[in-house]
């Protein structure tokens, strides 16, 4: 079992040291294993976007460390963190954030080619197909639903081939049906490259797919189930 | 009150939004408050400096009549200077009152002002020996008398005529005669020895051989009569005996005779005129503006009471005489009483004396801005009325007739009468054809009424403020008088506060509709939860109301601390126009205002969904064809091409930018185009003084002797000038350009004129240069080594021929558009060389070319003529000389004054043998005094005759200006020389240039300032809008190094583009400029004449640094947040 990320003491601060300090994450231990499929619940508030951020190096922790492949991430340059974000993490976003300038295709290409990489392009083309947005490469996200957008915003996440996928609430945008599709297709994919996959969600028929729940209640982590299969 | 703390909240919490606003309004405001400050303080430091100079009085009345004091006086603090009298060396002696002390600003260095009558004050450096105070002084008061001047009769010039005098002039006369016996022999031997009969003109003049040696006949006679003077006077009783004889000794005892013949001195060197009876007034209506003239001596002693400043250069009294003495006003008054009881002994109809003043007025109530109301009336009712008569010519006999032309009593109208007289009898002829009998001359004052219901005198036009400041005229006005709504000062004033409005508008208006659209989500939003139009619009007015009200104050504040500041370093004069002021802040703020409403009123008929639009732009975007893998670079260059809008606006400020800075180095290089054009390019000196007449080696020396103390601290070069002379062109007529197109001129045609049979004569210059003249140097650097023969060309057997090169148009030369100067010049030299584009300097030879028709090795023709006023005769031939060419110049790199002023065509330059060769006998030996009284003879009567010495002084960077000044102008008074101080003028126009490129510059700061302040702004507001992008961005791995290099990148391309645009507009205005003013390449070469390319290209490249440190320091603050930050933004 290989730790793809552990988290070790993890503390979130907001507003450290004013009136409005406010601790988002209290002192979070958690390790994530390759390959596997995490679900984070909790109440709205409770911190599951901070620790997705700070997993994502997306932000910093005001305590604690993050170990990837043991190693600190927080200990890395500035240059090296942009690399790990480009390399190892995908993130899918709640409200999408596609670059309006771009087309899809465009879009999903970016990290590959901002790392100056060129495309598998078998590969793409199976996470294009899978997520059923072969037709929407040439238009604009401005030209797109929300639901085509979330997917052309996974088919992003994927495209560097990232070892670890997080998503904020891919789904709380969209109807249940194409939330529940969607999902589907995240999990498929995520499983066919053996991926590690974490994601926030509300939905607990989602959260009961995952291989592991972790529930957090105001910061801190409750409760962490496994289950098989 | 809840809305206003709303407004409040609200601009406090859009910090930036606010404090770009506030600082675009504020630097508005402050550079409005500064420019209109400088510029005030400007003028009134050149009101200030014009006080030093000219005195503290508005209004100067030069040759005031007597009865122009009680005419002012109520209207103005007053003060009288009376002119007593001319003497020998003092010049003039005037009268000094208190209040003519203070308004002229006069200093008494030494003593006090006189009380009694036999008091005086000199005026310091005035007089050969100064006595000290208490000691006496003898003053020999000349009263000159003119009779008939011009071809009006004006009974303000001075005129007295004293029994005493016309004994001693009986005396005078009786000896001419018995000198013109002996004179008459000599000439009679001389035609009997060559056994030549003597020959008769048809006027009865005895023309006088070339070959007679004038100069042993006068050297023989130089005990008895050196000189002979020849008079003549028209318009008067006498005119019929227009003949006088004198001798120069007598003068200047008097003048004054009658007799039956004319000894005409024309031009001493090479004839003499004989001349009996028959001198008309025909001749070109010139002969008329001769007056008689006659002295009259008084002698005076007086006690040294004090010493004034020295005052004469600080006055602009150009051709009026200032008084070098001052007594009191009762002296004054006593004297001109007993002049005036003299005159009462005179003979019937002579003209009255009229003594005069300089009147110095002064009123609180801006005398200057009423005196188009008030003051020039009286001033025009103080200009005589007069008659004109034309047409004078000799009929049969003594018979003289002519035009007499003045007003038709009855419609007041312009009419002609026909004038005959006979002797002294005048006959006028009304329009029924009668003869009526006049008692004398009808241009007399008291005669008129004689004849005033048939013809009454002509009333002076009323006269108008531009006729004043030309200064032609006797009233003179200082600064004051210049009301500043038509001043030049006041145009610039306008332009510029023009400018900084608009700018403060149209920025504000950027701003404004920028944050608006910003806002509108909130607005709407406001809206939607309903807010009314009028609530939402009253929150916006207000939120402007009070950025502008505060910066407008801070901006008012700061600008006065500011120009207070610069005005105390730089001039140490502090002035605020305050209407001019307040009503520009006042234009300003409304114009901000009513920008800014604009943008309002859309964002209040935007939609209330809420929804942000999607940028069209985008929208417009097409898929494109091939995949192309995307680097940072070509991220950003989707993102310009996507947010066009924004793209073009930041490249349209980036590109006025970098034009204001280039436009601000032009226009201030601009602002120096007159300095340099009139002082540097044309190489003017500071002095010019001129002698009409070809002075003698031996008397040159002694004068450089005297100017010893100017030429210490200047250079001095002396020219001889040779004029009347006349190039055979008949060889050149056909392959010359200039000389064609000069034919073909209708106003040239006095350039040209017949030699003799078949030979054509152009007009040219002739320039003798001595041995050890500086200007050699600078010839022969513009020829091919050794071309020139130096010797030659000082004996002068050979010349440089100067032939300026010119624009050709067509097959022609190109005409230059006259500009007043040169129709000024053109009208008093009745030359039109002028009016070609003819030039010697060398960055207009580009576009010239060169007329090549008279070549280096040519032989060249040269005919001086002398001039001859009586009878029909005007011209005589009396030299021809033959010249090689040793070179032709038609470029020259340094400027070379006065070609480079007016731009002669065909000069001469030779040696000064040659100018002495033209007229043999020019450099007669001659003592000062006698050169005084050649010139002024010479001036009267035989203008241009002798040829002139020209003495062109350029004073040392070091030397005390008003020491050479008083130098020069001494050295003039000692010599008798025309003096022209060109330092003033070149101070003047330099002072006025660096004061328009400060106005310049400062504008040019602003422009750059608002302009910088703006796209700052853009620049933040643009990463503002795209930090959620930056973010994703980050998220997506792109690396701060990248952001940063990126944008850099970014910023040069779109700053080396902007630069290159406004380069290409700078260029487009320079064309578009050179297109409209005439020429073309001739104003766009005299445009960027010793433009400064390296500060351009320095305004350029910091314009670059400066944008880019503006595009990217932004992205490091983006940079230093986490991605969530930006996102979450
Ligand atoms: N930038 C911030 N500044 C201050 N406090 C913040 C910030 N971001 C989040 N918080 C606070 O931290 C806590 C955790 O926020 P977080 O976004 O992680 O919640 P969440 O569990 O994702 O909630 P939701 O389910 O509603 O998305 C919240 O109480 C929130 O108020
Ligand atoms: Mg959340």
């Amino acid at each position: 079992m290989e730790n793809i990320l552990q988290t070790i003491d993890l503390w979130k601060t907001y507003n450290p040291g004013t009136p409005q300090a406010m601790d988002a994450l209290r002192g979070v231990n958690l390790c994530f294993v390759k390959g596997r499929y995490y679900a984070i619940i909790g109440k709205s508030g409770c911190g599951k976007s901070t620790l997705l951020h700070l997993l994502g190096a997306l932000d910093t922790p005001t305590g604690g460390k993050i170990l990837c492949a043991g190693e600190d991430v927080f200990a890395r340059s500035r240059r090296e963190l942009a690399r790990f974000r480009r390399r190892q993490i995908g993130f899918v976003f709640q409200a999408y954030n596609l670059l309006q300038e771009h087309t899809a295709w465009e879009n999903i290409l970016m990290p590959l080619h901002l790392d100056g990489r060129d495309a598998d392009e078998g590969y793409l083309q199976r996470v294009v197909q899978l997520l059923e947005i072969d037709g929407l490469k040439n238009k604009y996200p401005s030209q797109m639903s929300g639901g085509e957008q979330q997917r052309v915003a996974i088919a992003r996440a994927l495209a560097a081939k990232p070892a670890i996928v997080l998503a904020d609430e891919p789904t709380g945008n969209l109807d249940p049906n194409t939330s529940r599709q969607t999902l589907r297709l995240l999990k498929e994919t995520v499983a066919d490259l053996g991926q590690t996959l974490i994601l926030v969600t509300h939905d607990m028929d989602v959260a009961e797919q995952a291989q592991e729940q972790i529930r957090i209640h105001q910061g801190e982590i409750t409760e962490i189930i496994h289950r098989e299969g | 009150m809840r809305i206003v703390r709303l407004v409040l909240e609200g601009l406090r919490g859009r910090k930036r939004d606010t404090a770009v606003l506030g600082g675009v309004l504020l630097l508005s405001f402050l550079f409005l408050t500064l420019s209109s400050i400088l510029l005030a303080s400007f003028s009134e430091s050149a009101q200030q400096q014009r006080q030093a100079l000219h005195g503290n009085w508005q209004m100067m009345y030069y040759a005031a009549g007597e009865n122009a004091r009680e005419q002012f006086s109520p209207m103005a603090e007053c003060g009288e200077i009376r002119l007593v009298g001319s003497t020998k060396e003092q010049k003039w002696v005037g009268s000094m009152d208190e209040a003519a002390f203070s308004l002229g600003s006069f200093r008494l260095e030494e003593g006090r002002l006189p009380q009694t009558e036999d008091e005086i004050v000199l005026v310091r450096g005035r007089t050969k020996q100064e006595p000290m105070l208490g000691e006496t002084v003898e003053m020999v008061y000349l009263y000159d008398y003119m009779r008939g001047g011009g071809n009006q009769w004006r009974t303000d010039l001075r005129e007295l005529v004293l029994a005493s005098l016309r004994e001693s002039d009986a005396e005078d006369t009786e000896r001419a005669f018995e000198w013109k016996d002996a004179f008459y022999a000599d000439v009679q031997a001389f035609y009997d020895e060559e056994n030549n009969a003597l020959s008769f003109n048809d006027g009865g003049t005895m023309v006088f051989p070339p070959e007679y040696d004038l100069d042993r006949m006068l050297a023989e006679r130089e005990d008895d009569l050196l000189y002979v003077w020849a008079m003549s006077f028209m318009g008067s009783d006498y005119y019929t005996m227009p003949l006088a004889i004198s001798r120069v000794t007598a003068y200047p005892g008097g003048l004054y005779s009658y007799g039956g013949f004319l000894i005409n001195v024309k031009n001493m060197s090479t004839q003499i005129t004989l001349n009996g009876w028959g001198y008309s007034e025909k001749y070109r209506g010139k002969c008329i503006e001769q007056s008689q003239t006659g002295q009259t001596v008084l002698y005076k002693t007086y006690t040294v009471v004090g010493y004034i400043a020295p005052y004469a250069d600080h006055w602009d009294a150009r051709g009026y005489s200032m008084p070098d003495a001052f007594v009191s006003p009762a002296a004054a008054d006593a004297q001109l009483a007993a002049l005036r009881r003299a005159e009462q002994d005179y003979y019937e109809g002579a003209p009255r004396f009229a003594p005069t003043s300089i009147l110095l007025m002064r009123d609180e109530a801006q005398l200057a801005e009423e005196l188009g109301a008030r003051v020039l009336p009286v001033f025009s009712r103080l200009q005589e009325p007069y008659f004109r008569m034309e047409g004078f010519h000799a009929g049969y006999e003594e018979v003289q007739e002519g035009f007499l032309i003045g007003r038709d009593p009855a419609s007041g109208k312009e009419k002609t009468l026909q004038l005959f007289c006979s002797g002294a009898d005048y006959y006028l002829q009304d329009e029924l054809g009668d003869w009526r009998r006049l008692s004398g001359d009808p241009r007399v004052p008291s005669r008129w009424e004689e004849f005033d219901d048939i013809l009454q005198p002509m009333q002076p036009s009323m006269l108008t403020l531009s006729d004043l400041e030309g200064g032609g005229y006797a009233l003179r006005i200082n600064q004051y008088s210049y009301p500043p709504a038509n001043g030049a000062e006041s145009s610039v004033q306008l332009l510029c506060s023009g400018i900084l409005i608009g700018v403060a508008a149209v920025s504000s208006f950027q701003v404004f509709w920028v944050q608006l659209r910003r806002r509108r989500m909130r607005l709407t939003t406001l809206m939607s939860i309903g807010a009314s139009d009028g609530q939402v619009l009253r929150m916006l007015c207000l939120e402007v109301f009070l950025l502008l009200t505060a910066s407008c104050v801070l901006g008012f504040g700061l600008g006065y601390a500011l120009a207070w500041w610069i005005t105390d370093r730089v001039i140490s004069v502090f002035t605020v126009r305050w209407y001019y002021l307040i009503r520009g802040v006042a234009c300003c703020f409304a114009a901000v205002m009513i920008s800014a409403f604009i943008p309002m009123l859309l964002v209040l008929r935007a939609p209330l969904t809420g929804r942000e639009q999607i940028g069209r732009s985008i929208l417009r975007l097409r898929p494109p064809k091939k995949l192309r893998r995307q680097s940072y670079m070509r991220l950003l260059l989707r993102q310009m091409r996507a947010n066009r809008g924004r793209t073009a606006l930041q490249f349209l400020l980036a590109c006025l930018l970098a034009l204001s800075g280039l436009l601000t180095v032009f226009l201030c290089h601009n602002a120096f185009k007159t300095y340099r054009r009139t002082v540097t390019d044309a190489g003017m000196p500071d002095y010019e003084l001129v002698a009409p007449y070809g002075m003698s080696k031996r008397y040159h020396n002694t004068l450089l002797e005297t100017a010893a103390p100017l030429r210490e601290g200047a250079s001095l070069v002396s020219v001889w000038e040779a004029p009347n002379v006349w190039l055979n062109v008949d060889a050149y007529l056909e392959t010359s350009p200039i000389l064609r197109a000069l034919q073909q001129t209708p106003q040239a045609a006095g350039m040209f004129r017949a030699l003799g049979e078949e030979e054509t004569g152009f007009s040219v210059r002739v320039i003798g240069l001595e041995e050890d003249s500086p200007l050699w140097e600078r010839l022969f650097a513009a020829v091919p080594e050794g071309a020139a023969d130096r010797a030659s060309l000082l004996s002068g057997e050979s010349c440089i021929l100067l032939v300026p090169h010119y624009v050709p148009e067509g097959s022609g030369v190109r005409a230059r558009q006259a500009d007043e100067e040169s129709l000024r010049l053109l009208r008093e030299d009745e030359k039109a060389g002028y009016l070609l584009d003819l030039s010697y300097e060398r960055i207009f030879a580009a576009a010239g070319q060169e007329d090549r028709a008279i070549r280096a090795g040519d032989s060249v023709k040269l005919t001086a003529f002398s001039q001859n006023i009586s009878g029909e005769m005007l011209w005589e031939k009396c030299v021809e000389r033959k010249l090689a060419v040793e070179a032709v110049i038609s470029v020259l790199d340094e400027p070379l004054w006065p070609l480079f002023r007016d731009r002669a065509s065909h000069v001469v330059i030779s040696g000064d043998a040659l100018v002495q060769t033209l007229y043999p006998s020019a450099n007669t030996r001659m003592t000062g005094d006698q050169a005084r009284g050649h010139r002024l003879m010479a001036k009267i009567f035989y203008p241009d005759c002798y040829g002139l010495t020209r003495f062109v002084v350029m004073n040392d960077q070091q030397a005390d200006p008003i020491a050479q000044d008083t130098a020069a102008s001494d050295l003039a008074e000692e010599y008798g020389l025309d003096f022209l101080n060109y330092r003033m003028q070149k101070e003047r126009e330099k002072t006025t240039a660096q004061r328009r490129g400060m106005l310049f510059l400062l504008l040019g700061i602003e422009m750059s300032l608002v302009i910088s302040t703006l796209l700052f702004s853009a620049a933040g507001m643009a990463i503002e809008q795209d930090r959620y992008r930056y973010g994703t961005l980050q998220a997506l791995g792109v690396s701060a190094g990248q952001f940063f290099g990126g944008e850099l990148w970014r910023s040069l391309g779109i700053s080396a583009a902007a630069c290159l645009a406004a380069n290409l507009i700078f260029a487009f205005l320079q064309l578009l400029v050179a297109a409209w003013g005439g020429g073309f390449w001739q104003t766009l070469m005299e445009n960027l004449h010793q433009y400064p390319w390296l500060v351009h290209a320095s305004i350029c490249a910091a314009f670059i640094v400066i944008f880019s440190l503006i595009q990217t320091l932004p992205v490091l603050q983006i940079n230093r947040q986490q991605p969530i930050q930006n996102i979450r933004s």
